[in-house]
């Protein structure tokens, strides 16, 4: 039974072609260092070998250092494996503002950063970023619906109040007020907010699915076979929530990503030294071109779409 | 009905303790100033306690069991004067500073004492004396003062009474004469508790009205004598200047009801039941609460208080949102409808792909775009607004009209041969106009954001202009009204939305409302 949904499920052209361009895009998100970066990705330096300099540690020059530092500082005996482009998404370079050119073939930002490279390091970033987000809540909705849903009496009325007071309060607000406590902007307080509030939200969702399912047949066999409540939302009703849930997980990733864009707007964002769709789109509070604009957009709606069809195949398949 | 209406209403009570809570647990995370490294070299040991203060840090969180009043602070000034230890200067500044209040449980325990210890306080009291005006050779010698202060409290104790300060600050209010202010200075600090009553009747917008306020500049005349006499007792320097407006007037007040919320348990005695009511008054979160329920969250790092801020700003920002939503729900059901009767692939994929678009299209770039070519406009703000909130209702207008064109009712009708224009009007779009309704009251919290994002884009000087001003100067003051107060209005609005919807509809119970609540 649940092998014959999978093979249905991976017959399916919407999940083939989201596998694909989640694919493509995880692809350049986890190869970002060797798509562009200011150290070598392989680094013979006065005898010594650096393998990814970049990842495990600085290597032989100080941090900071730009590439055509490192490369003058290579002797005739020095041997470096360079990346695609020599640009970190931090390096500033003097042109500012500038079209594509075949050092940046997508232009640069208002700081003068390559934007290729805030692609790619930002893609590693939005899609950890919106992941984290949108399994978290979605796990922790749903096991809060679950309860709520299949317990009743004091739980539910204590779940409902607690996603009650949850969801008054505005995300933008709850932030803003982290944002001035805090002595400098984390990524953890926005993760935490977002997955509150998206978590609140699936949590109600899942409520209401377990009380629908569980007047169902076979929940209502279950329980006259003498199972607890529990081990029938968990055991029974859960593979019935997949489906919903799949698809408030896919709205939870493009949210967190949109919220990131406008919390970067209102500049409470992630600190603008972390390279991020959301960063990159709220670049436009700065004038950005659409140069700067499209890249990120275009990922994210890559992301979003290819999440979309996912979750539609993952509909049909367990539906 | 009645029964859900009332039930319904009570859980706001349970719902704002939690919004207070949550709101308090977030504000427990600032850092305590004396573990700041930052305050920690540019402020005294003083200054640093005084913060720690205005934050009520010096109290337990939710539960004091040994509240301390004026009683026990003189009780533990005396015992450190009397042991004469490294802390007896500390103590005695300490007397001088609750003064009036104090005497009427220093006095009377003033023969009891042991004799070098008697002495010891009453050369303490002297400037206390002094600053009530009673700067005689007696109160200032060391030998006499002791017998200075028991004739003092023979002859002054029936002035220490409520109703007698009560009477001598109505009086130095209503006219300023000698004796009068001599009555008022008299009581020193005992007079505290009155003054900041009075202060609070006089800024109460009835008292304009008030005929005992009828001479031009009488009221304003009185908050200054009055704030005045409240700064010459705790030598703390916010006075009025003589040609003061109505405004500044009113700002002051402020400062000063905000200065006695933190200090008002050094000037009032518990006594019989109220020792109990402090133990959970006297606490961090209950002196937060009343601070931001009845203090309009203080005034924050602004002249303005919150509350004042936030009346200038939230009109502007609700026209904008209000209208958005309604434009966005009104879409969304028409576009829905639309899809509905024409009900064909290439639409289906068409409003699909529309609501993708909407749903990865960012405000932010969206409404600085729009910005830029047509330049600012409010109509332009509100459509750009309700095209990024456009996604949620949609999609669930659409799922709703799809669950409801399955029912029997509606193949019944489509059986009989109705047009899909007459089935979609006539019958579906009933059935699914009340739940996007209900949906529409939960969407506020959520379209708040994209507010804010709107009205920095096209320069509106709304709530988030402030808010954003807010995060960058730490005023989190304004922050928790914020919250709070748009907490309330969601909280307020659901309640509204779910009787529109139960008296719309008769057929649905408790039950069904409960699950509609948990499903929008």
């Amino acid at each position: 039974m649940r092998r014959a949904r999978w093979r249905k499920l991976s017959g399916l052209l919407g999940w083939r072609l989201g596998l694909v361009v989640l694919g493509v895009l995880g692809f350049f998100g986890i190869l970002a260092e060797w798509i562009a970066a200011d150290v070598p990705v392989f680094l013979e330096y006065k005898g010594e070998s650096y393998v990814l300099p970049a990842l495990t540690h600085h290597g032989p020059f100080a941090e900071g250092a730009r590439s055509d530092e490192i490369a003058a500082a290579l002797g005739p005996g020095d041997r470096a494996v360079w990346p695609l482009f020599r640009w970190g998404p931090m390096t500033e370079t003097s042109s500012r503002m500038a079209g594509a050119s075949g050092a940046h073939p997508l232009g640069t930002d208002a700081f003068g950063r390559d934007v290729l490279a805030r692609l790619v390091y930002g893609t590693r970033a939005s899609l950890a970023l919106g992941t984290t987000i949108a399994v978290t809540a979605v796990l922790l909705g749903f096991v809060l619906g679950c309860f709520s849903g299949a317990l009743g009496g004091v739980f539910q009325g204590l779940i409902e109040r607690f996603v009650e007071i949850v969801s008054v309060f505005p995300a933008v607000v709850a932030i803003a007020l982290v944002r001035a406590l805090e002595q400098r902007p984390s990524v953890t307080s926005l993760v935490i907010v977002v997955t509150a509030v998206q978590g609140a939200s699936i949590a109600r969702l899942t409520h209401v699915l377990v009380i629908h399912t569980l007047a169902e047949e076979f929940a209502v066999g279950a329980k006259a076979m003498g199972a607890s409540p529990l081990r029938i939302a968990f055991r029974h009703v859960a593979p019935h929530l997949v489906a919903p849930l799949a698809v408030a997980a896919v709205f939870a990733v493009a949210s967190a990503v949109l919220i990131e864009t406008s919390l970067t707007f209102l500049d409470l964002g992630v600190p603008p030294t972390l390279a991020s769709w959301g960063e990159m789109l709220g670049e436009i509070r700065w004038g950005a071109g659409p140069w700067i604009i499209v890249p990120p957009f275009l990922a994210l709606a890559a992301t979003v779409g290819a999440l979309y069809a996912m979750a539609d195949a993952v509909r049909r398949a367990f539906a | 009905m009645l029964r859900h209406a009332l039930r319904r209403l009570l859980w706001i009570v349970p719902i704002l303790i939690g919004v207070t809570l949550a709101s308090f647990a977030v504000l427990s995370y600032l850092p305590d100033p004396a573990d700041d490294p930052a305050l920690l070299g540019t402020l005294t040991a003083e200054q640093l306690a005084s913060l720690r203060r205005t934050r009520f840090l010096d109290l337990p969180r939710f539960f004091n069991a040994r509240p301390i009043d004026v009683a026990g602070r003189v009780e533990r000034a005396l015992i450190r004067i009397g042991e004469g230890d490294a802390r007896a200067a500390e103590a005695r500044d300490e007397l001088v500073r609750l003064g009036g209040a104090a005497l009427p449980h220093l006095l009377p325990r003033l023969d009891a004492l042991p004799p070098a210890s008697r002495a010891r306080v009453a050369v303490a009291l002297a400037p206390v004396a002094e600053r009530m005006g009673m700067a005689s050779a007696d109160a200032l010698d060391p030998q006499r003062t002791v017998a200075f202060w028991i004739r003092f409290w023979t002859d002054r104790a029936p002035d220490f009474r409520a109703a007698n300060a009560r009477r001598a600050v109505r009086r130095f209010a209503q006219h300023t004469s000698t004796t009068r202010e001599g009555d008022v200075m008299e009581l020193d600090t005992y007079a505290l508790e009155q003054i900041m009553l009075h202060l609070e009747e006089l800024s109460s917008p009835s008292s304009k009205s008030a005929p005992e306020w009828n001479a031009p500049g009488a009221r304003l005349g009185a908050i200054a004598r009055l704030i005045g006499a409240a700064a010459h007792v705790t030598r703390r320097d916010d006075r009025l200047p003589p040609a003061a407006s109505e405004r500044e007037a009113l700002v002051a007040i402020r400062r000063w009801r905000d200065w006695w919320l933190v200090h008002q348990a050094d000037y009032k005695a518990h006594e019989g039941t109220a020792r109990f009511v402090a133990m959970l008054t006297e606490t961090q979160y209950a002196r937060w609460a009343e601070r931001a329920l009845l203090a309009g969250f203080g005034a924050g790092t602004e002249s303005a208080g919150v509350l004042e801020r936030m009346e200038a700003r939230a009109p502007l920002t609700l026209l904008l949102m209000t209208s958005a939503l309604l434009l966005a729900y009104l879409g969304a059901i028409a576009l829905a409808v639309g899809a509905a009767i024409r009900s064909s692939p290439p639409v289906e994929w068409g409003i699909l792909g529309a609501s993708l678009m909407a749903l990865a299209t960012p405000t932010a770039c969206l409404a600085v775009w729009a910005m830029r070519r047509a330049g600012p406009a409010l109509g332009l703000a509100i459509v750009v607004l309700a095209l990024s909130i456009i996604a949620s209702p949609l999609t669930h207008t659409r799922t709703l009209l799809g669950e409801i064109a399955r029912s029997d009712y509606i193949r019944a009708a489509r059986a009989l041969g109705y047009g899909p224009a007459r089935i979609v009007f006539g019958h579906a779009l009933r059935g699914a106009l009340l739940p996007v309704l209900a949906l529409a009251s939960t969407e506020m919290p959520l379209a708040m954001g994209a507010t804010f994002v709107v009205e920095k884009a096209f320069g509106i000087a709304g709530l988030g202009e402030e808010t954003v001003r807010a995060v960058q100067t730490h005023d989190v003051a304004w922050l928790v009204g914020l919250a709070f107060i748009t907490a309330l209005t969601v909280t307020v609005t659901a309640i509204t939305a779910d009787f529109a919807v139960a008296a719309a509809d008769p057929r649905l119970t408790l039950a069904a409302l409960r699950h509609r609540r948990m499903s929008t």
